[in-house]
């Protein structure tokens, strides 16, 4: 279990690696400009050459990326070029955000999913193309149009909930609870069915087993059957589903955050990604990737203990 | 929509199972002692190097005095200078400062600090920094300093009202912790910053100008996005927001209260920078820039595009004395006309112009069309870096929203020959000798004179291509009123006040 | 051999028109590319004529779908627009097929060390939230969605890499296989030959749904304002109405509706290819992640 555990973790950290130095050649690329647009209209020539200077982009390409890879290793991603604040304080203020947002969602999606997808499995019938049926609708309709179809509704013509904003649990939970209530409704939509449809044949795979059959021939209880073996059999497909849900949420996140200007990572990277703050958007990459790849490593090990088998491989 | 119905019903059922539960009806803002803002920008730094009109100043209000108070009318009021004295020459200044102003660290603000904080700023790279270059300071005595300028400097009291005099306590001044967290003299403290959403501001308890002090609380929300603004502004989240053409009617019809600037900042238009017809033959001729200016039609784009704006066919203020309004219908549309000044240049087939692709796409198509029936062709240069590098001279021409700042300002960046927004360096026979003039002798009415006459050349030379001036809109809730700002596209922070509801 | 094959691909086509799912789809899609192709023939306007008189006008005889904020039919930039979403989704299938099929054909049929190394840089591209890669290109390379889309098909590529990979390896050692290679055949004519074979149902099922998230992801950019704004596209239309939705909601309306049903389209299609073959995969399941 332990070799297994160092070889994720050394996978995952040349991972990281690798994904950071591309991302960094990738948009480091081209840096020209930064001091026009942070010092506007009136600026000199000799102000940009300062500006350049203080930012060190006068510096050659492969000094910084060396400064900036032995800062990050030392969790340190340097400042914005547009606000001056510490990248890895304004990750730290705006991860949270996501992960309550991402989260929440991807608890009441999971629940969902396994009840739907277990009913669809088990009972079949209409329920089961009901699923099915809700899954490609949840497919077809992106989740941003959901978002700006439940805002226009529930928020501008109704009035029933805030449009647009994050307030902090510690400031007033029921405003926090009723700004959370739209963004996690158009990520739940956009994935539960699918989700659902994934448990369903991950559970009837299980089924078609032949140790299935062999315990029904010893009599024992289909309820016994379902709880004690089928679900635990079925536990790591569904796992995996849900951890690529949640890589899939992150990134869905990024439109849900603009829409609902909720102060999150994905809403950091677009504001970055237009304004050219090339740290910021180092920043997220690097964050983002970090959170996945710990992500998939937690699952990988329920998965290794579930199931002794995957831990050989 | 079958689907929305769908996900109509279950939000719904959602939505009010959630208020059902709580009880209790969607955040309301705080009382009215409070105020909450819905920005369009942020500020990037808290140092006052990095100070910045228009969406920016109202941060650095907060918790900054500076030396002057511009009135939103546009006149000078007293501030941290209780007297001041601009000599005729433009060339020095004597400013006499407030005694008893305290820093919120402690520190006394005097004529040291003053000079302090002058000296950082003139030897600092900032937006505007570069405004008060040449300039030295001398301290006279503990609430009396002298500025004296290398070249004159018939704008000084402008500067030193907006951007130029903002005073940080002297123990932090030229610190990296003022970049993040500000120390002055101001109305309000910074209490909070979550920068990218919001700014929390509380009142300064020992402040010396309690009529600058309107509210308990000030909180800033940066909210980039127009529609989520107006949404913020329609939910009650915030008390007043800055709104675009697209949601301005959408408030109104809402109820709150909509204050323009009758007096525009901004012009849109396109800048034509190969005067020189380098980059494109055709822009090096005059009848061709004067064609382009005669084939649209301002009036209707302003009404399509924009709520209530101006259409105009020049770049300086209203708010200043170069501006001539006959100069704002001087190219009136006429199809026939721009077409024959296209044939008479030898580009009756027309060309091709390269242009920015502008944030507005509904503005960039119109204009296409316009152009097109003259035979000119868009092509739309795709480039996120087109700011830098229209400014960097990799552009012929652009289409942008210009501040019009004083006429100085517009003259200095727009028709010199080393203008920032002249990229190309181009120089006529006319505007050279206007530039002589005026270099000859920097006063007051020499500016004056001599910025009426290079808005006149730039008209009728067609530097540009002038659509409209824009009015900025703001709306606030019931409970807040505020006044708007001569030259700047927000009210200043002073400018809000309860109304009591 | 032969024989087999053109059994399996009439019954491909058979069965998909036996299905009513497939037929429907098949026809809307059919439309829909048709519509792209003659748009300049059937659009009742040009999608570029603008009109400042006419600003977001509701639907009337003249403009069946009412105008844009710039007095543009909004009809016909549907029209026009299919040409630019299809291009779209062209772009990212061919890229991911390019990538991932070949590879996934070495990885299976020859194992070891470059199957090793192809398939960690697999799991890692899947690994990464497909959105955020996508702003960083656009920050570094710009708003070109031509290139993005590129950029997201090699993104994608793992799922077509993964299902050759598994299909390849299931029957690598299968009899006929064995046969070819004991007959003397080449390893790239067995490929080729029969393996390809194999795969290539699999391969136009993950087409149908990558199509759907490559039209997704595309409108999701072009939304954010992230896209080429001066291009024609369904994407560029829900932008412009949703800066208007509070002036003229059914903007946003039109381009929604399209999207929704050209997406659910091409699932549908997916879905009845499958079910006509029985064919089982999870590489397929999992790529809807990415598309949130």
């Amino acid at each position: 279990m332990l070799g297994f555990i160092v070889r994720r973790l050394l996978s995952g950290v040349l991972l990281l690696f690798v994904i950071t130095t591309l991302a960094y050649f990738l948009v480091f690329f081209t840096v020209d400009g930064v001091a026009y647009r942070l010092l506007g209209d009136s600026a000199t020539q000799s102000d940009i050459l300062a500006k350049n200077h203080e930012l060190g982009l006068d510096r050659p390409f492969f000094a910084r990326y060396w400064d900036w890879l032995t800062a990050a290793i030392h969790g340190d991603f340097g400042t914005s070029w547009f606000n001056n604040e510490r990248i890895i304080d304004a990750l730290a203020n705006r991860l949270p955000v996501t992960v309550t947002v991402v989260g929440i969602a991807i608890l009441i999606s999971a629940i969902l999913a396994v009840v739907l997808g277990m009913a669809a499995a088990i009972k079949g019938g209409w329920i089961d193309r009901l699923v099915q049926l809700l899954a490609i609708a949840g497919f077809a309709v992106p989740a941003f149009v959901i978002a700006v179809i439940s805002v226009t509704i529930f928020a501008i013509t109704l009035s029933l909930l805030p449009a647009t904003g994050w307030v902090p649990i510690t400031e007033d939970p029921v405003g926090w609870l009723l700004s959370l209530i739209l963004p996690t409704f158009a990520l739940v939509i956009a994935t539960v069915a699918s989700s659902a449809q994934q448990i369903r044949s991950a559970i009837k795979n299980v089924y078609e087993r032949d140790w299935v059959r062999t315990l029904r021939s010893r009599g024992i209880a289909e309820k016994e059957i379902l709880f004690k073996h089928v679900l635990r059999a079925a536990a790591p497909s569904g796992l995996t589903v849900l951890s690529l849900q949640f890589v899939g949420m992150l990134g869905g996140s990024v439109i849900i955050e603009s829409i609902f200007a909720l102060p999150g990572m994905g809403q950091y990277a677009v504001t970055a990604t237009g304004a050219g703050d090339t740290p910021v958007v180092m920043g997220v990459v690097v964050f983002t990737v970090v959170v996945v790849i710990v992500v998939n490593l937690v699952v990988d090990l329920i998965n290794g203990w579930l199931n002794p088998k995957v831990r050989v491989k | 929509m079958k689907h929305s119905k769908r996900i109509a019903a279950s939000v719904a059922a959602l939505a009010v199972a959630a208020v059902g539960l709580t009880g209790i009806a969607p955040a309301q803002a705080a009382n009215k002692t409070d105020l909450v803002i819905g920005a369009v920008a942020e500020p990037t730094t808290w140092d006052p190097i990095g100070a910045n009109i228009g969406h920016f100043i109202p941060y650095y209000q907060a918790v900054y005095d500076n030396l002057i108070l511009r009135a939103p009318d546009g006149s000078y009021k007293p501030n941290l200078a209780t007297k001041w004295q601009v000599a005729d020459d433009s060339k020095s200044m004597t400013i006499d400062l407030r005694s008893g102003v305290k820093f919120t660290d402690g520190a006394a603000f005097n004529a040291d600090a003053a000079k302090a904080n002058l000296d950082a700023y003139i030897g600092g790279v900032g937006p505007y920094t570069a405004k008060l270059s040449g300039t030295t300071v001398s301290v006279v005595d503990s609430d009396t300093i002298k500025l004296t300028m290398s070249t004159p400097n018939p704008e000084i009291v402008y500067w030193l009202a907006t951007t130029g005099s903002f005073m940080a306590s002297p123990n932090v001044l030229k610190t990296a912790g003022l970049k993040t967290k500000p120390v002055g003299s101001g109305p309000y403290i910074l209490d909070s910053a979550t920068v990218g959403s919001q700014y929390v501001f509380k009142a300064n308890p020992s402040y010396w100008d309690k009529s600058k002090q309107k509210f308990s609380k000030i909180t800033i929300k940066f909210l980039s996005d127009a529609t989520a603004r107006l949404n913020a502004l329609l939910g009650g989240q915030v008390d007043a927001a800055y709104l675009t053409a697209g949601t301005v009617a959408a408030a109104k019809s809402k109820g709150k209260t909509l204050y323009s600037n009758s007096r525009a900042v901004d012009y849109k238009g396109i800048v034509v920078f190969d005067r020189n017809g380098n980059k494109n033959p055709a822009l090096g001729d005059v009848r061709v820039r004067q064609a382009m200016n005669y084939a649209i039609d301002r009036a209707a784009l302003a009404k399509a595009v924009e709520v209530n704006a101006e259409p105009t066919t020049q770049i300086f203020s209203p708010a200043g004395t170069a501006y001539k309004k006959s100069l704002d219908n001087y190219y009136k549309f006429d199809l026939a006309k721009a077409k024959s000044l296209m044939a008479a240049a030898g580009y009756a087939d027309g060309f091709t112009l390269n242009l920015n692709n502008w944030v507005e796409p509904n503005l960039n198509a119109l204009v296409e069309s316009y152009l097109k029936a003259i035979n000119i062709k868009v092509n739309w240069v795709q480039d996120t870096n087109w700011y830098p590098n229209a400014k960097a001279g990799k552009f012929e021409a652009i289409i942008m929203s210009i501040f019009q700042g004083t006429d100085l300002v517009t003259a200095e960046t727009a028709t010199a020959k080393d203008g920032s927004w002249n990229c190309l360096k181009y120089e006529s026979p006319a505007m050279k000798k206007a530039w002589a003039a005026l270099s000859q002798s920097g006063t007051a009415n020499q500016v004056k004179v001599q910025t009426a006459n290079m808005n006149q050349i730039a008209v009728e030379e067609a530097w540009f291509v002038p659509f409209y001036r824009v009015l900025h809109y703001v709306a606030t809730s019931n409970r807040v009123k505020t006044v708007v700002q001569a030259q700047n596209a927000v009210p200043y922070l002073y400018n809000y006040a309860p109304t009591g509801k | 051999m032969s024989a087999a094959t053109s059994v399996n691909r009439q019954g491909l086509f058979a069965r998909l028109i036996r299905n009513p799912l497939g037929i429907v789809t098949l026809s809307y899609l059919l439309i829909v590319v048709l519509v792209a192709i003659l748009a300049p023939v059937i659009a009742p306007m040009d999608p570029l004529l603008t009109d400042p008189a006419s600003i977001m006008t509701p639907p009337d005889g003249i403009h069946l779908l009412g105008t844009d904020s710039a007095g543009r039919d909004v009809l016909s930039r549907l029209i026009f627009g299919a040409q630019a979403t299809l291009i779209a989704a062209v772009i990212v299938v061919v890229v991911a097929i390019v990538v991932g099929v070949p590879s996934g054909l070495l990885a299976g049929y020859y194992a070891g060390k470059f199957d090793a190394i192809a398939s960690w840089l697999s799991n890692m591209i899947m690994a990464l939230p497909a959105m955020i890669v996508l702003l960083a290109v656009r920050t570094a390379l710009g708003p070109s969605i031509y290139l993005i889309m590129t950029v997201f098909g090699v993104i994608i590529a793992p799922g077509f890499f993964r299902l050759t990979r598994s299909a390849v390896m299931g029957v690598r050692n299968e009899l006929y296989v064995d046969a070819a290679r004991v007959s003397g055949l080449s390893d790239m004519r067995i490929i080729s030959k029969h393996i390809f074979t194999v795969v290539r149902a699999p391969i136009i099922i993950q087409s149908a749904m990558i199509s759907g998230i490559a039209i997704s992801i595309q409108s999701g950019l072009e939304f954010l304002g992230l896209g080429d704004t001066t291009l024609i596209s369904w994407g560029t239309m829900i932008n412009d109405g949703f800066r208007n939705i509070f002036v003229a909601p059914i903007l946003v309306l039109w381009p929604s509706l399209i999207i929704s049903l050209t997406i659910g389209a091409f699932a549908l299609l997916g879905n009845a290819i499958r079910d006509g073959f029985l064919f089982r995969t999870l590489v397929l399941d999992t790529l809807r992640a990415m598309a949130v």
